[in-house]
């Protein structure tokens, strides 16, 4: 952007503050493409200043006031259905009618209309009136049940039919206890013939297991010494992370993240930790932009814990620790930040 | 409100798919009157923007009436949010002084805005637990050290005309300096933080 057209954003934007607030939205939707465009990032510095303040924590009835404002143009909806029984038009966030909000998709932006249908008289289900519905009578809304069969007699044919049972149940029995003498004799045999398999697969497995010892060894030794050499380069950035400075989930942890020169290359090490808890993990985020990129899960031993990889994305400007859901780890951070680093933006 | 232990609040999961939502998609939910992506942006911005209106009016409640305003505007116009003009945020901040300054010229108090234009220690400092406070604290900090590198007399007109909603000439008028002098201040100030503030601009817009 050439410098005259970075005085006409300036000014633009100025001109834009000064003028009458009473109704923003329409001139900041409605000016022209070019003068939008030039003061774009003039108005975008100018909401630094706002940026700038501390944060404030609004009391929760806020949040309680602004949906009730909003659900007050569906209340003559809500009334009509409730009148018919059905429970109220779709909203994510008004209290289900039993049903759970869930029931109602997130794709239910046609809430209201539906409401508005259901509210409506359906054909061929009418209150019934006139002849079936009787002076004293509701209107039913269901057939009414079929009468009950008349008992059979059961006196005759029980004694019978009790004995050729229990003739049957003792010729089952006995059938039973043979085939079950046969089936104990064959499992154990199998039971023998499975333990040998298994003595033999024992031995076959500790050999197999020996034999690989060595490249494990050889392996993770080779690990250890990349490690190493990442950690004593001196071309190496180290950015320490630290516990917010704010409501410090694990006030004693402290971590190193070691960058290797071609950035990519990284090993973190952190100290002070507590087990998360059941069924959490810490997990390692790298932060490109605004945009969280998960870096990989570790666990604790005592209360230490590594984690290293080749790979960092291009652009990572922090990282960030926090404890997650081991079962349902999703694309942005859901927990609470046990460490954070800044530095990487002035190291890399 | 959290929805792990509200019986009124929508699922966890629900509220969590939201949260990870980007601005422009939340608002284009807000056009379908989509009642949980605001309360999704709410949950996003409130303490930004109750930041900005109580900075402003001054006053806790009118402060958070401004909020409640500027969120039923952001409900009836999302529709004509064009993202090519600006980014959600500024839209929302810009929107919310908007607000606080037609309250705060209704109630006569603006001598409230020049004194308070040096005053940044009002407000409560509550933290929420999440990547999103400490990205915030953050954020916070990169702006304010841009802030901070401005000469105060460049950054006290500013803030002027934003937190108090003067225009050039009642800023020459109540202070005292020439005019061309209050324009000239505004305008270096805004180029250099728009210089300073580039990346971050990008991020906000």
């Amino acid at each position: 952007m050439s410098e005259p057209e970075v005085d006409a954003g300036v000014e633009a934007a100025i001109a834009l503050l000064e003028a009458a607030p009473g109704d923003l939205g329409p001139q900041l939707a409605e000016a022209d493409e070019a003068a939008a465009a030039l003061r774009r990032q003039p108005l975008g510095a100018l909401t630094a200043l706002a940026w700038a303040l501390p944060p404030e924590t609004p009391p929760p009835q806020l949040r309680e006031r602004l949906l009730a404002r909003l659900s007050g143009d569906e209340t003559q909806m809500v009334s009509a259905a409730l009148l018919l029984g059905e429970p109220p038009p779709g909203n994510d966030l008004q209290p289900g009618a039993g049903t759970g909000a869930a029931a109602r998709s997130a794709t239910d932006g046609a809430a209201p209309l539906r409401a508005a249908e259901r509210a409506a008289p359906r054909p061929g289900i009418a209150p019934a009136a006139g002849p079936q519905g009787g002076a004293g009578k509701r209107p039913a809304a269901r057939p009414s049940p079929l009468p009950p069969r008349p008992a059979m007699p059961a006196r005759r044919w029980a004694w019978p039919a009790v004995a050729a049972l229990a003739a049957a149940l003792i010729a089952a029995g006995a059938l039973c206890l043979s085939l079950w003498r046969e089936l104990e004799g064959t499992r154990e045999r199998l039971r023998q013939q499975a333990a040998d398999r298994e003595a033999l697969a024992a031995t076959l497995a500790e050999l197999e297991r020996e034999r690989p010892r060595g490249e494990e060894l050889q392996g993770q030794l080779a690990a250890l010494r990349e490690q190493l050499a990442l950690v004593t380069a001196v071309t190496t950035e180290v950015c320490p992370l630290r516990p917010p400075a704010r409501s410090p989930v694990v006030p004693d942890a402290r971590g190193l993240l070691y960058v290797a020169a071609d950035h990519q290359h990284w090993y973190l090490r952190a100290q002070g930790l507590q087990p998360p808890g059941d069924g959490r993990v810490y997990h390692l985020w790298f932060v490109v932009g605004d945009t969280p990129v998960s870096a990989g899960s570790f666990t604790l031993d005592g209360e230490e814990a590594a984690l290293t990889s080749p790979t960092m994305p291009e652009g990572t400007r922090a990282a960030l620790v926090t404890v997650e859901p081991e079962s349902s780890l999703g694309e942005r951070p859901s927990g609470p930040v046990v460490l954070y680093g800044s530095e990487l933006s002035r190291l890399l | 409100m959290s929805p792990g232990t509200d019986p009124a609040a929508p699922p966890a999961a629900a509220v969590a798919a939201l949260r990870d939502l980007g601005d422009a998609e939340l608002i284009r939910r807000v056009a379908d009157r989509r009642q949980d992506a605001l309360g999704a942006l709410y949950d996003r911005y409130a303490p930004l923007l109750l930041a900005l209106t109580r900075r402003i009016v001054g006053d806790a409640a009118d402060a958070e009436e401004v909020v409640q305003e500027t969120l039923l505007q952001v409900w009836a116009q999302a529709s004509r949010y064009d993202s090519r003009r600006s980014s959600v945020a500024t839209w929302m901040v810009l929107l919310a002084r908007s607000r606080a300054i037609d309250r705060l010229r209704s109630r006569r108090v603006r001598e409230r805005a020049v004194d308070a234009a040096g005053d940044e220690t009002q407000g409560v400092h509550t933290s929420p637990e999440g990547p999103a406070a400490v990205w915030y604290e953050e954020r916070r900090a990169r702006v304010s050290s841009a802030l901070a590198e401005l000469p105060q007399e460049q950054r006290h007109v500013l803030e002027l005309a934003f937190f108090g909603g003067l225009s050039q000439r009642e800023i020459a008028e109540t202070t005292g300096i020439p005019l061309g002098t209050v324009k000239t201040r505004t305008q270096l100030a805004l180029r250099k933080l728009r210089q300073s503030l580039r990346g971050e601009i990008d991020e906000l817009l």
